[in-house]
């Protein structure tokens, strides 16, 4: 097999996940500073970076979505996981848009639906890093196969502490530290998500380096 | 086998290990119950709102049918193995929620009792948790989903388990999920959605793993339905209080499990029960039938038998003419047991009869065998052969042994003994062996006892060895007896040392008494 597919598709998903990366960075890190700040010194400028970087934010989100889905169509050709994989992230993506519309109607509801978002985007990760495991096992590569098992371990615990702060960020909810509890448990969040994206762009790129030279080598 | 390297073990299965668990839940749920019915009887209906009333009913009902299908799984034990336990288990935890919630309503609305309505809610929120990540267990199990993605999710849920269960005892102190107050009325607090988190990603992680499951329709079906049933269940009960009936959902759901997938499973065990009967019936009219033996020559008397452990078994014994004057005796015991062993048996027993009507000699056989064996052994299945010729006219035996256990003659006016002849190496386990024969001259009136080492190796309840004392007592008890009265004395004894312990492995006897040149 020549999981020529495989390589287009994995090309795809880094792109994805760097827009990931800076959506994440914009969306998160700089609309909080901002928001810090406005709370210091309010001026309209500050509005108008808001609005810019929230449309930059969508557009990263949207190229993101788009690179994610080709790349799975493309690598699925020659590795099932990558199916499952886009399968969750339509899963993912209407619970996205239904949450957005539930949010101010049940905030119960908004909260289940987001931690079965947080988990099927998991899975995501999961499946597609586990379709680069079985690759590297089809292409003799057990280097590439160890790393990717250490990958799924540190992601999973990445989840873990993301799901925990999750819990954490609601029992405080109420409580008169709320504010100060929201924002450093967000922070910690932002950290976790940019270490989740960073070892998977690592994987990415090395996957996507054996494939080259795996291709390479039977041509 | 007196082979060290190739010795047969005692392995206690963690199924054996875990037999326990089916009565101990049985007795469990049966205590629970039962104390149900009598809190209810004692708190009476006195300031119980209807709601409340129908949910303690639904909850009492539905542990009855819970411990109904518990007390099913103990009449059912041959049919035991992982999956009963996990099943019973799941089911002893609903029989559990049950149980507390029918305590929370019980106790609501008494202020003297407060402390136990938060214990009981506490307890309840818990073992809802508990209960979610049992079935997520039971359904990989079930599903037989082991590849790394769910490997990685199992990891993930059991870690958060633990964290989402401390935070709900956070209710001991703060009414985070819930309070009770002074009255000791229950209330929902605004956070009780924190409480459904845990549930929710579960939920959603068993979904994913029915539906990219490579299971059949219904087995996914029945799945997704038990936790369908109590969703639904729940968006219609949600928003009226005291209408507590998400177990009795839980419970309906386990109904409709058990009777798809375990009904499914013991159609599968009849229909192989079916073809094992007939694999044993084949077996056995494979073995030498002793009433038609009836060779032209006599000069002798001859009884075998073998008592599988399973309904198939890896031992076997054979009997036959090369010609007029010389009978062969061949005795044998295939590693492992059951099906494997049987289909090598058979094997085994045709080679071994076609290369001595050739002529070869013991040795020359074995050594013929071993290298067929050898040949395409992939599976490394081996066999223990003793293999003797009987010269009718002059009572010269010229034996064979390939790793078996040593025959057990008794000479005239003589007792039962062992004899130490010279062992070869186990057969098809290693080609190019040479093996080496033993000649021995019977007298008139010599009984020879070839056997397998599951006369000696069987155990009983205190997993003590029968051994070589009591086999060679029990032999010498009836030294004067034919070779069927024999085999049934020795029979009836080691039955009778097991103590109604499973016999765990083939036992195989043949005992010839030579009389003489006929």
């Amino acid at each position: 097999m020549s999981f020529i597919n495989a390589e287009k598709g994995i090309k795809k998903i880094y792109i994805s996940e760097i827009f990931a990366v800076l959506a994440a960075i914009v969306g998160d890190l700089a609309l909080r500073l901002i928001d810090y700040v406005a709370q210091i010194h309010f001026t309209d400028w500050i509005v108008i970076i808001s609005l810019f970087l929230g449309v930059l934010c969508l557009v990263l989100q949207i190229l993101c979505i788009i690179f994610g889905f080709i790349g799975c169509i493309n690598a699925a050709k020659d590795e099932e996981e990558f199916k499952k994989a886009f399968y969750c992230t339509i899963a993912a993506g209407s619970l996205a848009i239904i949450s957005i519309f539930i949010q101010s109607f049940n905030n119960t509801a908004y909260a289940l639906i987001e931690s079965s978002e947080t988990v099927i985007e998991m899975f995501v990760m999961i499946f597609s890093v586990s379709g680069l495991i079985n690759i590297s096992e089809k292409c003799e590569c057990t280097d590439m196969e160890d790393k990717g098992i250490h990958l799924l371990k540190l992601l999973t615990a990445t989840y873990v502490i993301a799901a925990i702060n999750a819990l954490v960020i609601r029992m405080f909810e109420l409580s008169e530290n709320a504010q100060a509890v929201s924002y450093i448990i967000g922070i910690v969040d932002l950290i976790i998500k940019l270490v989740q994206y960073f070892l998977y762009l690592g994987y990415l790129k090395k996957s996507k380096a054996m494939l080259s030279s795996y291709i390479g080598a039977n041509i | 086998m007196k082979n060290k390297i190739f010795s047969k073990k005692i392995v206690k299965t963690h199924i054996q290990s875990q037999r326990w668990l089916i009565p101990v839940c049985f007795g469990l749920s049966c205590f629970l119950n039962i104390s149900a019915v009598i809190l209810f009887i004692i708190r009476g209906f006195d300031g119980m709102e209807k709601e409340w009333v129908f949910s303690i009913g639904a909850d009492i009902f539905c542990m009855s049918v819970c411990t109904m299908l518990c007390f099913s799984s103990i009449l059912n034990l041959k049919g035991q193995n992982a999956d009963t336990y996990a099943f019973v288990n799941l089911i002893t935890n609903t029989v559990f929620a049950l149980f507390l919630d029918e305590l929370c309503w019980l106790v609501q609305g008494i202020p003297k009792l407060r402390v136990i309505n938060i214990t009981a809610n506490v307890i309840f929120y818990s073992i809802g948790l508990v209960l979610i990540y049992l079935f997520w267990r039971y359904i990989r199990r079930a599903l037989k989903l082991f590849d790394m993605p769910m490997k990685i999710a199992d990891l993930f849920l059991s870690i958060m388990l633990i964290p989402s269960m401390l935070i709900g005892t956070v209710n001991f102190i703060y009414p985070l999920y819930f309070s009770v107050d002074e009255n000791g009325v229950y209330e929902r607090a605004i956070q009780w959605d924190v409480s459904q988190i845990y549930l929710s990603i579960t939920l959603t992680v068993i979904v994913i793993a029915i539906v990219f499951s490579t299971a059949s329709k219904k087995d996914k079906f029945v799945a997704i339905s038990f936790i369908a049933i109590p969703i639904i269940n729940q968006f219609v009960a949600i928003n009226v209080f005291g209408l507590s009936t998400q177990y009795a959902a839980v419970a309906v759901s386990i109904v409709l499990i058990y009777g798809v997938l375990f009904a499914d499973r013991e159609k599968a065990m009849a229909a192989r029960g079916a073809e094992l009967g007939l694999a044993t019936k084949i077996q056995a009219n494979m073995l030498p039938d002793i009433h038609t033996f009836m060779p032209e020559k006599k000069g002798f008397d001859l009884y075998a038998s073998m008592t599988p452990a399973k309904e198939v078994g890896g031992d076997f014994y054979d009997f036959f003419m090369i010609d007029d004057s010389h009978l062969a005796i061949v005795i044998a015991d295939v590693s492992d047991k059951g099906i494997p062993a049987s289909l090598f048996m058979m094997a085994s027993k045709i080679l071994i009869k076609n290369t001595v009507l050739t002529g070869k000699s013991p040795a020359e056989v074995l050594q013929a065998v071993n290298t067929q064996l050898c040949e395409n052994n992939k599976e490394t299945m081996f066999v223990t052969v003793w293999l003797g010729i009987l010269d009718l006219d002059d009572g010269t035996l010229i034996s064979a042994n390939g790793g078996h256990e040593s025959p057990i003659i008794k000479k005239p006016d003589g007792d039962f003994e062992l004899i130490k002849t010279k062992h070869g190496f186990i057969i098809g386990a290693m080609s190019g062996i040479k093996y080496k024969e033993n000649t021995l001259t019977l007298e008139p009136d010599t009984k020879l006892f070839v056997y397998t080492d599951g006369v000696p190796e069987a155990e009983n309840l205190h997993e003590e060895q029968y051994g070589f004392d009591r086999f060679l007592s029990v032999l010498n008890k009836n030294k004067a007896a034919d070779p069927k009265t024999l085999l049934s004395a020795v029979s009836a004894d080691v039955h009778k040392f097991a103590q109604n312990r499973p016999q765990f492995d083939d036992i195989t006897m043949l005992c010839i008494h030579y009389k003489g040149h006929p």
